[in-house]
């Protein structure tokens, strides 16, 4: 499954926001405020990473009622995802400023 | 006269921007009483696309994104792009409900009715004895109408003897009940 996952850049982005991400987790509105990418485009590449193991999610830890708000569903990177994703972004080198894939 | 001209002019100008202003006010006003009312509407058609599975935990997260921008048009074209994601999930999801299984499952209703059953095959085999023997029509064209209709009844009679043959089970099977 890990294999299937296809690397684009709005991927990449996504991959090395969440391995600078806090042990507690993201929300999928911070990640497109840091990344940029668009709710079209961002969840459907976490629901992938999610399927693939390299994401877990989990609902944030706070009562709706007190904290005034909806619960966040907090995305986390997992060992394999670490790994996965650290040697996705290796294959990469610089060109022109860019970052791309080693010929 | 002139004056009184250039006075009126401007007055009207000044009504008219006024006017236009408030009025654009108003509509602008409205809109944006409008546009939670549409995110929702949106939020709700995107996760009606979704794989029934993910449907109540995607709604929840979707409602908790849009609570994190302030902006009520920046919510609704968020809620825009979820109808996106939605069908790209839905795309990859393994639940997913794919062509070949529409298909299967329409095919399937379709064999468990005997009577659609015969129509199913009577259509396929008018539509074979139709099409061959227009080819065999185009590839002798005498330009003569008359040559190309016998082509047309002989197909049209064909497809009757072959929707009979092909659904002769269907008969006996019927005969053999009653």
């Amino acid at each position: 499954m890990a294999s299937d996952i296809r690397i684009t850049g709005p991927t990449l982005k996504v991959l090395g926001q969440m391995l600078t991400a806090p042990e507690s987790g993201i929300s999928g509105a911070e990640i497109s405020k840091a990344t940029g990418v668009a709710s079209g485009t961002l969840y459907p590449i976490l629901f992938r990473l999610e399927k693939a193991r390299w994401l877990s999610s989990e609902w944030e830890d706070v009562d709706p009622s007190q904290a005034g708000r909806p619960r966040k569903r907090l995305y986390k990177v997992t060992a394999l995802g670490c790994v996965e994703s650290k040697s996705a972004i290796a294959d990469l080198v610089p060109s022109n400023g860019r970052l791309v894939w080693e010929s | 006269m002139g004056v009184m001209t250039s006075l009126a002019t401007g007055a009207a100008a000044f009504v008219g921007v006024f006017a236009l202003q408030t009025a654009s006010r108003v509509v602008a006003e409205e809109i944006k009483d409008w546009l939670p009312f549409l995110s929702e509407k949106l939020l709700t058609f995107a996760v009606n696309r979704l794989p029934e599975v993910e449907r109540g935990r995607y709604r929840a997260e979707w409602i908790a994104d849009l609570n994190e921008y302030p902006g009520k048009l920046t919510q609704m074209l968020r809620a825009g792009g979820f109808c996106f994601a939605a069908v790209r999930i839905r795309a990859a999801s393994p639940s997913s409900i794919t062509i070949k299984s529409e298909l299967s499952v329409r095919l399937k209703y379709i064999f468990a009715v005997p009577r659609l059953r015969r129509m199913f095959w009577k259509g396929v085999s008018f539509q074979a004895c139709f099409a061959a023997f227009g080819i065999w029509g185009l590839l002798h064209f005498h330009w003569s109408f008359l040559s190309n209709l016998l082509y047309c009844i002989l197909g049209i009679v064909a497809s009757f003897f072959v929707g009979k043959w092909l659904t002769r089970n269907e008969s006996r099977r019927s005969v053999s009940k009653e």
